[in-house]
């Protein structure tokens, strides 16, 4: 059973004269507890693509299965209870609130999800804790090193326990030692059997995970399974 | 479903937009509410005004035929005589009929003498009227009727104009009596009378338009001992409790018309004039004056809330980024409006809550400012602002309908916004 089904997804914007296709027919299938990276250079539709994924956008054309949702029909309330429930974000400039403290922060999808005030604190601390920011907890976003600010986002992308993890260049923003600390705790999320997709431009951060999905001027040009070990791909080949 | 919190954070954030806000929404309840309240203390005061004197009475005067009936060609005139008084007292609608009579001579004192000339009226005028006796005097008594005394009440003005020396008499500013003139002599033409009383201040009038200040009294059997087949000033009629006022004067007017043999088509001949149904016209303009104070607090109002959807729409859109984060990780178009609709919620009850306390503060402060005196302030029944639960009712309502609608639309504008435009904007 797929956990991502996309047929035939295309976005299109009109900019002038101009039909600009951001996404051009992509048909495409995730399975649950993949690990994968969305490869290509900036302007190649990527984007776009993560941000259909995440029910942040709509497909002009397409069909998009999450999940057995057809989310392509949803309003925008059942997006937002999408995103809230299925969807974990991480954003290359972290997208923290910064006014409020690391554990608010984390604690924002609960608040939507309508937890309450205990079990918020408590999931979110736990969280936090999770990511090595246990005394980091009421420090506001500005009070915190870029690696502490990501795995704040991490920390908030996980609170919900996510169908699908994503990432849009998520060690963009920060120098190699905080960007291999958070890859690396990208593996341990893999093995924990969450699916985490990773968008980026980075050749090396996309050599990491699992299957690489390469993507230009709005097309899917290659679909490469680099660890055939793993239990899904070996599943997959026997279909 | 909502981050109450982070509301209040944000709303720190914006601490000069909002102190300014929260100003204007102030400085308008306070106009608002002021306004009313002065309204209201205008209106209480009239209603103070007339509650005493004539203010609740239904006149009955004689005039002249205009239609020719019975004994009455056109241009005749109708006296009203004592006895008058004993026919309409058998009236059940009627509580209360006192007859009063004007003495056509004027009161002297040395070389002073009175505006008014006195009237004469039974003990009973006095309740019927709400007239006060100061210490040391007092109003007619029994045996004042029975013996036809030459005693006499005087007004308070009346009696500093007869018997304070000085002569620069102030009409808007009454100065208080030099001496208490109880036990003096005054003359009512040629005839002595001793005064036994001055009455307290009172604003209001009796007869048609008589200022009690200035009115003079004497007993009605004594002006009866001076007069041959006197004719009545007027009658004054206080109608039954719950009893149709209207109702009350039509038959009160026919039951005269038909005892003199005149027609009761002739509305010139008996009179009835109702004293309260003439206030209730002032009534119904110190209402609409009210309403005009009230319209001119309530643009003030409505401009400070412009002022909220401004600083609204401000806010939206330095938080265009911020909402974006709330939508993505799962806020619905309906949170995001709550959010800030509380935003304005709060907005507004911090400025209507000072608002509202400074008002009640201004108002304390001109109810005690001393203000005596003054005949026009008099007049006007001494009004002071009045703050009543009404008037406070109605500034939270003109605030939560003005602060909804400012916020409704920038709150919509933000609800509206889709998060991937949010999170692209900076």
């Amino acid at each position: 059973m797929p956990l991502v089904k996309l047929e035939g997804v295309t976005k299109h914007y009109e900019s002038g004269d101009e039909s600009v296709y951001a996404l051009d027919d992509v048909s495409l299938i995730i399975y649950k507890g993949e690990f994968l990276s969305i490869l290509g250079p900036s302007g190649s539709g990527k984007s776009t693509l993560m941000n259909v994924l995440g029910c942040l956008d709509k497909p002009t054309s397409g069909f998009y299965q999450l999940d057995d949702h057809d989310v392509s029909t949803l309003s925008c309330n059942q997006l937002a209870a999408i995103r809230n429930n299925k969807i974990g974000f991480i954003f290359q400039s972290f997208n923290l609130l910064e006014y409020a403290t690391a554990l608010e922060n984390v604690m924002l999808p609960l608040v939507y999800a309508g937890v309450n005030i205990k079990k918020r604190r408590a999931k979110a601390a736990e969280l936090l804790k999770r990511v090595g920011l246990e005394d980091r907890m009421s420090h506001k976003p500005n009070e915190l090193s870029g690696g502490q600010k990501q795995r704040v986002a991490i920390a908030r992308a996980l609170v919900n326990d996510p169908q699908i993890i994503l990432a849009d260049e998520p060690t963009g923003a920060l120098d190699s030692k905080s960007g291999a600390e958070i890859e690396a705790l990208f593996s341990e999320l893999h093995h924990e059997g969450r699916t985490l997709i990773v968008v980026t431009h980075d050749i090396s951060l996309a050599r990491r995970t699992k299957r690489i999905i390469n993507i230009k001027d709005g097309k899917v040009v290659e679909d490469e399974i680099l660890d055939r070990s793993s239990a899904i791909y070996r599943r997959r080949e026997g279909d | 479903m909502i981050a109450f919190r982070q509301i209040i954070q944000e709303m720190a954030a914006e601490k000069l937009h909002l102190g300014l806000t929260i100003l204007a929404i102030a400085w308008a309840t306070v106009s608002i509410a002021s306004m009313l309240a002065v309204g209201e203390g205008l209106r209480q005061g009239l209603i103070r005004t007339t509650s005493n004197g004539n203010g609740d009475l239904i006149i009955l005067t004689g005039g002249f035929a205009t239609l020719d009936y019975g004994n009455f060609s056109k241009g005749k005139q109708l006296n009203l005589k004592p006895d008058d008084v004993d026919v309409l007292r058998a009236l059940p609608s009627l509580a209360q009929v006192e007859p009063s009579a004007v003495w056509a001579s004027s009161v002297t004192f040395k070389d002073n003498g009175t505006w008014q000339q006195p009237l004469a009226v039974y003990p009973q005028y006095k309740e019927l009227t709400g007239l006060q006796v100061t210490a040391g005097g007092r109003w007619f008594n029994p045996l004042d009727i029975k013996e036809q005394r030459k005693v006499i009440v005087i007004g308070r003005n009346a009696a500093v104009s007869l018997f304070n020396e000085d002569d620069d008499y102030d009409w808007d500013n009454t100065p208080d009596l030099e001496a208490s003139p109880i036990g003096r002599q005054v003359k009512v033409g040629e005839e002595k009378f001793t005064v036994i009383g001055i009455l307290k201040n009172n604003p209001s009038n009796i007869e048609n338009g008589t200022p009690i200040d200035y009115a003079v009294f004497v007993p009605f059997t004594t002006w009866q001992r001076f007069h041959v087949n006197p004719s009545l000033g007027a009658i004054n009629i206080k109608p039954a409790p719950g009893a149709d006022r209207e109702k009350a004067a039509a038959t009160a007017r026919q039951v005269i018309a038909r005892k003199y043999g005149a027609t009761t088509e002739d509305m010139q001949l008996v009179q009835a004039q109702d004293m309260l149904l003439r206030q209730k016209t002032m009534r119904q303009f110190l209402i609409a004056l009210q309403s005009f104070l009230g319209i001119i607090g309530l643009v003030t109002l409505a401009v400070a809330g412009i002022g909220i959807a401004n600083v609204m729409y401000a806010t939206v859109k330095r938080a265009t980024r911020d909402i974006g984060i709330r939508m993505a990780v799962g806020a619905k178009p309906g949170a995001i409006k709550l959010h800030y609709l509380i935003q304005a919620f709060i907005t507004i009850s911090i400025g209507g809550a000072i608002g509202l306390t400074l008002t009640y503060a201004l108002v304390q402060l001109l109810q005690n400012i001393p203000i005596q005196g003054s005949g026009f302030y008099d007049y006007l029944g001494q009004p002071t602002p009045e703050l009543s639960f009404s008037i406070v009712s109605v500034v939270i309502f003109a605030l939560s309908v003005i602060g909804i609608a400012a916020a409704w639309f920038p709150a919509n504008h933000a609800a509206g916004i889709t998060p991937l435009e949010a999170l692209q904007s900076e």
